[in-house]
């Protein structure tokens, strides 16, 4: 969804043969975006001007490629990096998309791609991986400086780790938490700052992730599990939590730690998205469990001190305020 | 530990008393836990009263959050997947009968609306 109540995602249709991707306005309902060919396809995201990225079949249902919708061109194939199949995940303002898709041979299970009009579809590589292979990797999501994170395969115990690209570093390898083997990036903000999962045999546990902090773990006193959701530009990790007496949703920022946003009623609350305003979203049990409900929380979005140590550095509390503009 | 709802498959496979208690803040939990305790074995009493206090970074306090319910479409499992930066949230929930799980919006003005009324099963997901 973007900041203009456009919708995404995908329907089955009459007869539940096949699924399609659509677009929802409140204005218009929901349109359906058609395929590259195929019976179905899927829309993963939208930018602030409508740009729609996803998957889709294609003619003879041969394969599934990633996809450029717009309301002026259609369904556009983005291609591949050479292998049969591709999928896009995510799209900035700047039409840069970015996604995961099979390479020469289909060797392996594919690279981490981004695509942008003037370049096509760019391999971003991936880290080695134990075979000596070509490797692994995927993207999930990708900020308005052009940074993408996802997830590559390593060496080390079939693992995977959470990766970040950008133009001048590179490919860059997150880590994981400590003794953990694999761990994944979900989301990122305009900043550059990463969250994600790590987990091993032990645990698993939300990350946040910065260049000049590295990996934190996003957990409390009492937590034995936790996920990482998603990220806003202040900072804010949104997720959920559980402990002994605890499985409740939460809001997590470096300086402050993690706050118990509450529930309906209920045994367990999650939380899935923060805007930069601080409106949480998610589900929560009812009293009695008797159903799990959409829910909102609204957090405090002063909390600006937090991100002292990996802000541009020197910005006091009048350039934080300026901070508070959404930038899409 | 009424509260509990952690699975006891899911714990049993978590030897969480000497990793976890290398990580500072896991330290109190993790000697509450032993590597061959079942769900329903976390009974060191010690351990048991010392998990109990809330720490003061999850304690609901004042500052907690009031959850709005923004309900379903009829049926009894609905989830907020995202929210934009005027307060538009979308998600999915089933409808009345759990037959079909539909895409929805949710606007502070409309409440919660069926992406697509005409569907009478089937589902679709949003993003």
């Amino acid at each position: 969804m973007n900041d203009r109540g456009q919708v995404v995602g995908f329907s089955t249709l009459a007869g539940e043969a096949a699924t399609h991707a659509f677009s929802w306005t409140a204005k218009r309902g929901m349109v359906d975006l058609g395929t590259l060919g195929g019976m179905s396809s899927s829309a993963a995201a939208i930018n602030e001007s409508g740009q729609v990225v996803g998957g889709s079949s294609t003619a003879g249902d041969a394969a599934t490629h990633a996809f450029l919708w717009t309301a002026k061109g259609g369904m556009v194939d983005l291609g591949t990096l050479g292998g049969t199949g591709s999928s896009a995940a995510a799209i900035n303002d700047r039409s840069e998309v970015a996604g995961g898709s099979s390479i020469a041979g289909d060797a392996g299970g594919g690279h981490a791609f981004s695509w942008t009009a003037a370049d096509g579809m760019v391999d971003l590589g991936a880290l080695p991986d134990f075979a000596g292979g070509r490797g692994f990797s995927v993207a999930v999501a990708v900020n308005e400086r052009g940074q993408v994170v996802g997830r590559s395969a390593t060496a080390r115990f079939h693992g995977t780790h959470a990766v970040s690209w950008t133009g001048g570093s590179g490919l860059v390898d997150l880590g994981a938490l400590p003794l953990d083997v694999f761990s994944e990036a979900v989301a990122l903000n305009a900043d550059g700052q990463v969250v994600g999962n790590s987990a091993g045999p032990f645990s698993e546990h939300g990350f946040s992730w910065t260049a000049a902090g590295g990996m934190v773990e996003v957990t409390e006193p009492g937590s034995l599990e936790s996920n990482a959701a998603a990220v806003n530009d202040r900072g804010q990790v949104v997720g959920s939590s559980r402990g002994l007496s605890f499985n409740h949703a939460f809001v997590w920022t470096a300086g402050g730690g993690m706050v118990d946003l509450g529930n309906l009623g209920g045994s367990f609350g999650e939380a899935a998205a923060i805007n930069d305003r601080g409106v949480v979203v998610g589900r929560s049990a009812t009293t009695g469990d008797a159903a799990t409900h959409a829910v909102m929380w609204t957090v405090s979005s002063k909390r600006e001190e937090d991100r002292t140590d990996d802000r541009h550095g020197g910005d006091g509390p009048s350039g934080t305020d300026e901070r508070a503009t959404p930038e899409s | 530990m009424g509260h509990f709802r952690m699975s006891s498959t899911r714990l049993a496979h978590r030897p969480v008393g000497v990793p976890r208690a290398a990580r500072g803040r896991h330290r109190r939990l993790a000697w509450a836990v032993t590597s061959t305790a079942a769900a329903s074995m976390f009974v060191a009493p010690a351990a048991v009263a010392e998990t109990a206090v809330p720490a003061p970074a999850a304690s609901p306090s004042s500052g907690t959050p009031a959850a709005i319910d923004l309900g379903t479409l009829g049926g009894t499992s609905g989830s907020a997947t995202a929210v934009n930066d005027r307060g538009q949230a979308v998600g999915f929930s089933t409808l009345a009968g759990e037959a079909a799980t539909h895409a929805f919006s949710w606007t502070a003005k409309r409440g919660m609306v069926d992406l697509a009324p005409s569907a009478a099963v089937g589902a679709s997901l949003s993003q």
